[in-house]
C-alpha cells in the first residue's frame, strides 16, 4: 500500500458518496468524515493537521497502533446560563473520532502533537524498520 | 469598544493573504441583558483579528497565515486554509464601547449589551 493507492481508496469513496447524495439539495457539497485533515508527509514521516477550534487540549484523545492512528476531540456546549434564547445555533458539539490508516508503522515514541489557534498538528514520524534503507554494493 | 485581548480597528479594507475567503460558523444567543456571538476561526491569533462597527452591520474578519511545512510534500487535502470574514445586522442603538472581544483557541467570543429600549421591561400588575 503507498499513499496513492491509500488517496484513490478515499476518493473513490468520496465519489460513492457525491453520487448518493445527487439530486440532493446538499448534491455537490462533500461529506467529508469530521474532524477534517489535511496531510503532509517526507521520507521521514508525516505532519497531519485538524481544525478543531475551541476545545480542552487534555480532551484530546491520540492513540497509536501500528500504522493507525486514531484522535477523539470533543466540542463543548458553547452557550452557558440561564434563560438563553438561540438566534443562530450553527456550531457542532458533541465527540468525533477521525482514524486513519498511513502507508507505514508508525514510531509512537517519536510522534508529537500541539494545540495552538484551534489548529492540532500531528507530527508522526516513520517506525525505523519502515525507513528506506541504502545499501552498500559491495564490489572486487 | 472595550478589548480584552483583540484590537480593534477601523480600517476597512480586507487584506486578503490567501485567496480563500470563508464565512465563519457561528452560536448567537441572547440572554436578558447580552447578546452573545461565538464564531470559528481556526487558524486566527488575537492580532488578525478585526471587528467593525459601521451604522448597523458589524463585520468580523479573521486573516490566517498559511501553514508553512517546510521539508514536507503535501499529499492530501479536506479541507482549505483561508481567511474569515462574516457581517450581521445589529440594533441601532449598540454602545461599541461596551462589546467585548476574546479570541481563544481560534474561537472568537463577543458580547454586546442589550440597549436599554431592548432589554425586556416587567410591568406590575398591581391587585387592589
Amino acid at each position: 500500500m503507498d499513499w496513492i493507492s491509500t488517496l484513490r481508496d478515499m476518493e473513490l469513496a468520496a465519489q460513492d458518496m457525491d453520487r448518493f447524495l445527487r439530486g440532493w439539495p446538499t448534491a455537490g457539497m462533500r461529506r467529508y468524515a469530521y474532524p477534517q485533515v489535511n496531510i503532509w508527509t517526507n521520507e521521514d514521516g508525516a505532519i497531519i493537521t485538524s481544525e478543531v477550534p475551541g476545545i480542552d487540549p487534555k480532551k484530546i484523545d491520540l492513540e497509536i497502533i501500528g500504522n493507525q492512528i486514531t484522535f477523539t476531540v470533543e466540542l463543548p456546549e458553547r452557550a452557558a446560563g440561564e434563560n438563553i434564547c438561540y438566534i443562530r445555533n450553527e456550531l457542532q458539539t458533541g465527540k468525533f473520532t477521525r482514524e486513519l490508516r498511513l502507508p507505514f508503522n508508525i514510531d509512537a515514541d517519536k510522534t508529537s502533537a500541539e494545540y495552538a489557534k484551534g489548529v492540532l498538528r500531528i507530527t508522526v514520524k516513520k517506525a525505523e524498520k519502515d525507513k528506506p534503507k541504502k545499501l552498500q554494493i559491495k564490489a572486487d | 469598544m472595550e478589548n480584552k485581548n483583540v484590537k480593534k480597528t477601523e480600517d476597512k479594507s480586507i487584506q486578503k493573504t490567501s485567496g480563500y475567503v470563508f464565512t465563519p460558523k457561528v452560536d448567537i444567543w441572547e440572554t436578558e441583558d447580552d447578546i452573545h456571538l461565538i464564531a470559528e476561526m481556526p487558524g486566527v491569533d488575537e492580532k488578525n483579528v478585526d471587528i467593525n462597527l459601521e451604522d448597523q452591520t458589524l463585520t468580523i474578519l479573521g486573516r490566517v497565515m498559511p501553514d508553512e511545512m517546510e521539508g514536507y510534500e503535501k499529499v492530501y487535502s479536506e479541507y482549505h486554509v483561508g481567511n474569515y470574514e462574516r457581517s450581521f445586522t445589529v440594533a441601532q442603538d449598540i454602545d461599541r464601547d461596551k462589546i467585548k472581544a476574546t479570541m481563544k483557541q481560534g474561537v472568537l467570543t463577543l458580547v454586546v449589551p442589550k440597549s436599554e429600549s431592548a432589554k425586556p421591561k416587567r410591568i406590575e400588575v398591581k391587585a387592589e
